[in-house]
Parts: C-alpha cells; sequence; structure tokens
C-alpha cells in the first residue's frame, strides 16, 4: 500500500488535445482538455454530432490515429500504463488482450480474403501459447457465445458471404476473443438494418453482464444508451460540455447543447435520422475564446461569445456553460 | 461450385481467344502485300517455284478452305517447314521456347522477390526518407530502355569482372542457369518499378484501411499486420500488374535475347522475319499468342484464390 497507490480506474484520459491535418498543410485542432475515467465494469457513452469528435477519442486510446494526426497534450493510462509513451510492444500486449474493439463497419474492420473463424482465432493466438487446431475450437466457442448457428459452416466464410449482423457478431466474437476488461464500441449498430440492431445491442448487454466487462459506447442513439450506460459524456466540437449519470443527465439536461440533443431524439434515430435537430451546424474547429455552441443557442450572451465556459461541478454532474439551463421536471413527458 | 463455374467460363473465354489467335497468325500471310509466295521468294524467283510455292501453301484455294487446312495442321501439331534452316518448325520451336520460358520465369521471380520488401518499406516509411529514395528507382529504371541495362550488365559484370559468360546458353543446365542471369536481371530491371509502384500504391492504400487498423487493434504482431493481411490484399493489383508485364515480355524478350546471344524464341522469330522464312515466323507468332492466353488464364484462376470476392463478382 506504500508505492502504487491502488486506482479503481480502468481507464483515465486526461487533457487529451489531439489536431487532424487541415488543409493547406496546416492542423485542425480536434479535441481539447478531454477528460474522461471509466471505473472497472462500468459502461460509459459517449453522444455527440457527428464529427465531434467521438471516433478520435478512442483512436487515440488504441494509439491508431490516422496518418498526420497528433496527440498534442495530456495522458492516456490504462490500468497504469500510459498508452501514449508505452512501447510498441507493450502496447501489443493491452490491445486485443485488455482492450477489444467493435467497430461500426464490420464489413470493413474484417480482412475481406480471411476465413472469418482464422480472423477470430488470430487474436488468441497472438495472446496465448497455443495451437492452430486448439484456437480454432476455442474461435467456434466464441461464435456460438455470440449466437451464430452453423457455427462449423459459417466459420470457413469469408466476410462477403455473412450478413451484415453476422459479420458484426464475428467483430464481437474477436474482440472478446482475450477476455478483455475494457470494450471500445463504436457506433456498433449504425451499419446494421434496423431489424438486427436490438438483437447485436441485446448480445451486447448480455455479454457485458455475462463478462463484467467496463464498455465505452459511441452512439447517436440516445435510448441506446440510456438502456446500457451508467454515465454518459456529451461531446460537443471537441470538448465534452456534459458529463454525469446517464439518469440525472437524461432527465434533467443542463447545458443547453444536451436539452436540444434530448429534446430532438425521441426515437427518430431509428430510422437512421441523427439528432441534429438543433438548428445550425457545429464549427469546423475547437473554439479557444468563446462557447462552441453559442451560434445555436437561445441563451447565448456576450459572455458566452467571448470566455470558453470550462467543465465544472454542478451538483451531481458537470457542465460547461455559463448559464445553465434551469432543471425542468421530466423532459421527456 | 461457384468456383468450377468461374474456371469453366474462364477455359471457354480462353478457346475462343486461342481460335481468334489462329485466325490471326493464319492471316498473316495474306496481310502482306503482293503475292506471298514471290514476297518469300524474292523478285528474282521463276514463275514456276512461285506458283509451286502457291501450291505448297494451297494459296490458290479459296480462303475458308485454307483456313480449314491450316487448323487441321494446326491441330495435329504440324507446324510447316523452314525454308532457311531446311527442317520442321516444331523441333526448332522446341528448342527454343524453354529459353524465353525460363527467362521470362526467372526475370519475373526475381523482380518480385526484390519488389515486395521494396514497396513494403516505401509504404510504411510513406513520405520519409527511404520512400523517396525508393522512388527515384522506378524512375530510373522506366527512363532505361532494358536492352541498355542489358548492355551496362555485360560490359561491367561479364567484359570487366567476366563473373557471367557474355551470352550464350551453355549446353548443360548449369551453363543454362548461369547463361540466364544476366538477361533475367535485365528483365527484372524493367518489371521491378512498375510492379513497386503499383504495389507501394496498393500498400499504402490498404495499409489505411478499417481492416487493418482492426487488425493492429488485435494486438497481432507488425509482421502478421503487414503481411498476413496488407499483402495479402495487395497480391490482386499484384497479380494484375505481373500478367500484363509478362504478356509483354512474351513479344519482348527479341532485343535482350539479341544482346545476350540466347536462343530463344525471340531469336528464332528474328532471323525468321530477316530470312523470310515464313512458316517460321508464323509459328512463333502463334506459340506467343498461346503463351499470353495461357499466363492470363494463370492470372484469372490465381484471382480466384487469392481473393474470394472474384468468384463472386462473376
Ligand atoms: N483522417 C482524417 N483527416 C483529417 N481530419 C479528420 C480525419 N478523421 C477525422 N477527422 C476530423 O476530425 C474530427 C472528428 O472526427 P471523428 O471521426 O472523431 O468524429 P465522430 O464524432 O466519430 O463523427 P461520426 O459520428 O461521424 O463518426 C472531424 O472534424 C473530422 O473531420
Ligand atoms: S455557454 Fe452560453 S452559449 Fe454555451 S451553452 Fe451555455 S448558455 Fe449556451
Ligand atoms: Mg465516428
Amino acid at each position: 500500500m506504500t508505492t502504487a497507490p491502488m486506482t479503481t480506474n480502468l481507464l483515465e484520459i486526461s487533457d487529451l488535445s489531439v489536431t487532424m491535418p487541415g488543409r493547406d498543410s496546416g492542423s485542425v485542432k480536434v479535441l481539447e482538455g478531454f477528460d474522461l475515467t471509466i471505473a472497472r465494469g462500468e459502461a460509459v457513452g459517449l453522444v455527440g454530432e457527428s464529427g465531434c469528435g467521438k471516433t478520435t477519442t478512442l483512436l487515440s486510446i488504441l494509439g491508431l490515429l490516422p496518418r498526420g494526426a497528433r496527440v498534442e497534450s495530456g495522458a492516456i493510462t490504462f490500468d497504469g500504463v500510459d498508452l501514449l509513451r508505452c512501447t510498441r510492444r507493450q502496447l501489443r500486449t493491452i490491445l486485443g488482450r485488455r482492450i477489444g474493439v467493435i467497430w461500426q463497419d464490420p464489413l470493413a474492420a474484417l480482412d475481406p480474403v480471411m476465413r472469418v473463424g482464422d480472423q477470430i482465432a488470430e487474436v488468441i493466438r497472438a495472446h496465448d501459447d497455443v495451437g492452430r487446431g486448439r484456437a480454432m475450437q476455442r474461435a467456434k466457442e466464441l461464435m456460438r457465445q455470440v449466437e451464430m448457428p452453423d457455427v462449423e459452416q459459417l466459420a470457413r466464410r469469408y466476410p462477403h458471404e455473412l450478413s451484415g449482423g453476422q459479420r458484426q457478431r464475428v467483430v464481437i466474437a474477436a474482440a472478446i476473443a482475450a477476455s478483455p476488461e475494457l470494450l471500445l464500441c463504436d457506433e456498433p449498430t449504425t451499419a446494421l438494418d434496423v431489424t438486427v440492431q436490438d438483437q447485436v445491442l441485446g448480445l451486447l448487454g448480455r455479454l457485458r453482464e455475462e463478462l463484467g466487462v467496463a464498455l465505452v459506447l459511441v452512439s447517436h442513439d440516445l435510448a441506446v444508451v440510456g438502456e446500457m450506460c451508467d454515465r454518459v459524456s456529451i461531446m460537443y466540437s471537441g470538448r465534452i460540455v456534459e458529463q454525469g449519470s446517464t439518469d440525472a443527465v437524461f432527465e434533467r439536461p443542463r447545458h443547453h447543447y444536451s436539452v436540444g440533443l434530448l429534446a430532438s431524439s425521441p426515437d427518430i434515430d431509428r430510422v437512421g435520422v441523427r439528432p441534429d435537430g438543433i438548428p445550425g451546424l457545429p464549427p469546423g474547429s475547437v473554439s479557444e475564446s468563446s462557447c462552441a455552441f453559442a451560434d445555436r443557442c437561445g441563451s447565448a450572451d456576450e459572455r458566452c461569445r467571448s470566455e470558453l465556459p470550462v467543465l465544472g461541478r454542478l451538483g451531481d454532474r458537470l457542465v460547461a456553460c455559463h448559464h445553465p439551463a434551469v432543471v425542468r421536471e421530466s423532459v421527456n413527458g | 461450385m461457384t468456383r468450377t463455374r468461374y474456371i469453366a467460363a474462364r477455359l471457354a473465354q480462353a478457346v475462343l481467344v486461342l481460335v481468334g489467335v489462329t485466325i490471326l497468325t493464319f492471316l498473316l500471310i495474306h496481310i502482306v502485300p503482293g503475292n506471298p509466295a514471290r514476297t518469300i521468294l524474292g523478285v528474282h524467283a521463276t514463275a514456276r517455284a512461285v506458283h509451286e510455292l502457291d501450291q505448297q501453301f494451297g494459296l490458290n484455294q479459296s480462303l475458308p478452305a485454307q483456313l480449314w487446312a491450316y487448323f487441321d495442321r494446326i491441330i495435329h501439331g504440324n507446324l510447316g517447314t523452314s525454308y532457311y534452316y531446311h527442317s520442321a518448325v516444331g523441333p526448332l520451336i522446341t528448342s527454343a521456347l524453354p529459353v524465353t520460358v525460363l527467362l521470362i520465369a526467372f526475370g519475373t521471380i526475381l523482380a518480385i522477390v526484390v519488389a515486395v520488401p521494396l514497396s513494403l518499406l516505401a509504404a510504411t516509411k510513406q513520405g520519409k526518407v527511404p520512400d523517396h529514395l525508393l522512388r527515384l528507382v522506378p524512375m530510373v529504371g522506366l527512363g532505361m530502355p532494358p536492352f541498355w541495362i542489358g548492355f551496362v550488365l555485360l560490359i561491367l559484370l561479364s567484359l570487366d569482372l567476366r563473373l557471367f559468360p557474355s551470352g550464350g546458353y551453355g549446353s548443360t543446365f548449369g551453363q543454362h542457369v548461369q547463361g540466364l542471369v544476366l538477361p533475367a536481371i535485365t528483365v527484372a530491371a524493367g518489371t521491378m518499378p512498375l510492379l513497386v509502384r503499383s504495389l507501394r500504391a496498393s500498400l499504402i492504400e490498404i495499409l489505411d484501411s478499417d481492416f487493418i487498423r482492426a487488425a493492429t487493434a488485435k494486438g497481432l504482431s507488425r509482421t502478421r499486420v503487414l503481411f498476413r493481411h496488407a499483402l495479402r490484399n495487395a497480391l490482386l493489383p499484384m497479380v494484375s500488374v505481373l500478367a500484363v508485364n509478362v504478356s509483354f515480355w512474351v513479344g519482348s524478350t527479341v532485343v535482350i535475347e539479341q544482346v545476350f546471344n540466347l536462343p530463344g524464341l525471340g531469336n528464332l522469330m528474328l532471323t525468321g522475319v530477316l530470312n523470310r522464312d515464313f512458316q517460321v515466323v508464323q509459328s512463333v507468332a502463334l506459340v506467343y499468342g498461346v503463351m499470353i492466353v495461357i499466363v492470363n488464364l494463370g492470372a484469372d484462376l490465381l484471382y480466384s484464390y487469392i481473393d474470394p470476392r472474384v468468384v463472386l463478382g462473376e
């Protein structure tokens, strides 16, 4: 109990700033002062409009930012290991083994010329010293665990020979193959047919209970986040604008963006409409000296346009707003 | 089942093309302006000799009858008689064919062996020093005609350093291989830049794709990600480039065979043309055609094994 303090947090992201290559060889800030902690077994939702930096956050954790992107500052610590500064070799013992990823587009995330069974088995072989046969046997068990039929036959198929839902199950099987402690899910159902979205979400929920794995769930679907996540972070233009328990934030949103997001949400997402019921567009780059939401906010004043609101505690949550919304009783009616 | 259908379709296509190629070589004799027999025999030939040759070629028959006779002859393996060598054309081809095939095969294999690691290096170090250096190589390579590279090699390694024979094919297999080293390097020097260029481009695209990110996120070794996933997916475009390139070399080893004095098909073709040895020219052209058809058929079959989606796409 003397040297390394036992951290209860599995993942800690603090003050993360990321730039992407912009036009004319410049660079654009897409993530600024981003903080997020995830406790063991906890499920956290990451919600925000397209382009606000959700995927960038996940890729930063994995060290897989696109070419030209840079982490300008900050730290990402996984169970005490600094992911931004550890060696490639060290990172490899964490990726796939302790952190699994479920990708948005399963067809793109699978190697088109490798049998799906092999794509699951290779995770096992990368982290455990087992033979081909044993790994394949385990891969088939995993396929059954994610509720795939005809496993013997499907394991020998190529990704293009499976349905969208089956492909995502393969991706999930590969993600949980080495029993990770954390699952990163980037809009795991957006690319799927509406009919299989619920099945895959149900599966994710069950797996989470069975495996006790922590979850970062990126989603446009507020209903899904409300159902699956303990806490939620609402992102706007590269920053977290509101963060708290899902119940608190969803029932009594205090940031005006959260208010608009929740008001425009009721299930329209299910038919592919994104929560953009708020008029106007998010700014292209992270703002430094004003509230990024000011142009679209009904409560904006001079201060909002000249001073950056910092994320601060407000009762049961964190909010970055100069004039937080007054609590209305039961937004959902 | 689908693959069987795919293969059957490709084979049928190849047979059709072969028939076309045969007809083309048949028409060769009629493309030459004037009386073919006169062309072959020269201006000083007697009318009687010309007439005899007409008879022998069956040139006085109708075109369809001639074509039928030609097909019949080819199918029975009769490639006619060479005027210059005074012997059947068949054996001439049988002895020249392996030289050219080996030359192209060695050259292509050499090009692949060099191009794959270079392309991987360039693609993974995109925009850095090794990449910039490697991008100069194709420029230099493409800027020089292959025979010139051949000459340089010949002068440097054979005449100056005496490392290799300066030409000839020898009579034992060991001598064959020795004699083929420099010519094969010349073929490789012509192939390699094209290969590096296309392989580098497809690798760069593949390395930036989602499934490579996904593979890395699985915690696989860099080697496995590069070879088992990236390179494997880059093979398909590579086979296309190789098929085109090998087809090109089939008709383009003439110069290289000349420089290194190799008794290959190109050499046979050239002597045939120079000596108006019509049967030889026609037969070599036919063999060229068959080789190109086989190369492309092979490439098509390879596709279906490399990429399971190809079969589906039919
Ligand atoms: N490869 C790239 N090069 C340049 N800019 C990029 C690149 N990838 C993302 N960006 C920019 O970074 C910002 C954040 O993108 P990100 O993909 O993280 O958004 P997101 O929240 O995941 O959006 P979506 O909901 O559409 O997936 C966007 O402004 C985007 O334009
Ligand atoms: S800081 Fe101002 S502009 Fe931004 S959300 Fe709050 S009230 Fe609206
Ligand atoms: Mg995204």
